[in-house]
């Protein structure tokens, strides 16, 4: 800092005696007191200089430090402002994107729902259609009947033979779509799903019997062969 | 000394050159309360600066720096405010004390080459007792001069380390701002291609819909001519058996 107490007082003390001195020896008192005045505001210049230059640095430092502090406060609140508004923006983006994604879902499925109800008239069409065929054709077996063309006989066989058929045309599908068609899809199949683990110990028991090494490994859904 | 403060030479402070400084936040009285060593210099050992500077802190004198994360605007804003009251308060400190001191200094010179400016040949008990009585009031206020000093470097050096620890915060600030932004990004493409999916989907519903009503219709149709050639076909038999 250059303010040393003891360093002034000694400055003090050899200017005192300095002074003394010079107004034993001096014979002119007018050079005397310029020389005295000269060396008080050297003195003065020289201590209150130092002091001026210390507190010139340390307060600009402090001074750039503080507003550096500020500016980086704004900054850091800035930032978390910005960061809070991008969170509420995401959070409403990705409650949107589940609406988009829900919607697309919600569409997919009616869609689905709405095929296979489709489908299932489509079947029953079918059912009615025969249905329309056998009606149409027993009412003109009836009417040939009735005019003695076929024989009774020949017109219930005939009959018969197209009931059963109507019949087992009805069951068919009925059981078809009970058990067998996928409930989701209508052009689908199930098939039964054996879900028992296959037992590899058979296999290892035997190998080792025989005297061959067997080593096992497992996939990545826990199956061991 | 006209860089730092404005002097008003003229002042004479013989009644209030000991007058502590009247306003706040003030360091010179905040150190009277806190204990530390001084060197054989009479500054401040380098080591007591940390502790006077927290129990500073404690006192209000010095505002502490808002380091938790949830701080809200009008802390910042208050402490802001305060830190500027500090640094200039500091200012108006040291040029209070600098201006006594620099009249305290005058009157020591003056009192040591006597009223003519030519020194004196043999200094008497009155004079001599004058000049320590100046010389006194001029170490004294230098001390005041060299706390606030040391005082100020300290505080400078705190306010480094804040900012240290404040560009991390920051720095974590921006990673989590990047890594927000590309989630913004990505929920958006699958905004654009959801919209897209849903879109498509709904026409497909739309599609299956007008094909189940035309389904219906035809279901209505089936029906009716099943019931007529039903009919029919009563109306066969019943003709066939009244002959």
């Amino acid at each position: 800092m250059g303010n040393n107490l003891s360093g002034t007082t000694d400055a003090i003390n050899l200017f005192q005696q300095i002074a003394t001195s010079q107004s034993l020896t001096s014979q002119n008192l007018q050079d005397l007191q310029t020389y005295v005045q000269q060396a008080q505001q050297n003195l003065f210049n020289d201590v209150t200089g130092k002091k001026d230059a210390a507190i010139q640095n340390a307060y600009g430092e402090l001074k750039a430090n503080t507003n550096a502090l500020h500016g980086i406060n704004y900054y850091a609140k800035r930032n978390e402002q910005l960061n809070s508004i991008q969170n509420d923006i995401v959070e409403t983006a990705q409650k949107q994107a589940t609406a988009v994604q829900s919607d697309s879902n919600l569409a997919k499925r009616q869609n689905e729902i709405n095929e296979w109800e489709a489908q299932n008239k489509q079947d029953t069409l079918f059912v009615y259609s025969q249905l329309l065929i056998i009606l149409s054709t027993t009412v003109i077996l009836a009417y040939l009947m009735s005019i003695g063309i076929l024989s009774s006989y020949v017109f219930y066989c005939v009959v018969l033979a197209l009931v059963l058929v109507f019949i087992f045309t009805i069951v068919n599908r009925a059981q078809y779509t009970r058990s067998i068609r996928d409930r989701r899809f209508w052009n689908k199949r199930r098939f039964p799903t054996d879900t028992t683990p296959l037992n590899t110990n058979i296999c290892l028991n035997a190998t080792s019997e025989s005297g061959i090494t067997v080593t096992t490994n497992t996939d990545m859904s826990g199956n061991s062969f | 000394m006209s860089g730092f403060c404005k002097l008003n030479t003229t002042a004479d402070h013989t009644n209030d050159w000991n007058t502590p400084y009247p306003s706040s936040p003030s360091i010179v009285t905040g150190l009277s309360g806190t204990s530390f060593t001084r060197d054989m210099n009479g500054l401040i050992q380098d080591s007591d600066i940390p502790g006077i500077i927290t129990k500073l802190q404690t006192q209000g004198i010095i505002p502490a720096v808002p380091t938790q994360s949830n701080t809200s605007s009008s802390d910042l804003e208050t402490f802001l405010k305060k830190d500027m009251e500090l640094v200039d308060g500091i200012k108006a400190e040291y040029c209070y004390y600098n201006e006594r001191y620099v009249w305290a200094i005058n009157q020591l010179f003056g009192s040591l080459i006597g009223p003519s400016g030519q020194g004196y040949t043999s200094v008497s008990t009155a004079s001599q007792a004058t000049i320590q009585k100046y010389l006194g009031a001029s170490v004294q206020l230098n001390q005041k001069l060299n706390d606030i000093t040391k005082v100020c470097k300290g505080i400078s050096a705190s306010r480094a380390s804040s900012i240290q620890g404040l560009g991390t915060r920051v720095n974590q600030l921006n990673a989590q701002l990047d890594k927000t932004s590309a989630s913004l990004t990505s929920q958006q493409k699958i905004l654009t291609s959801g919209k897209d999916n849903t879109i498509l989907y709904k026409e497909m519903e739309r599609y299956s819909q007008q094909k189940n009503r035309y389904s219906n219709n035809m279901l209505m149709l089936y029906s009716f001519l099943n019931i007529t050639a039903l009919g029919l076909l009563f109306y066969v038999y019943r003709s066939s058996s009244s002959e």
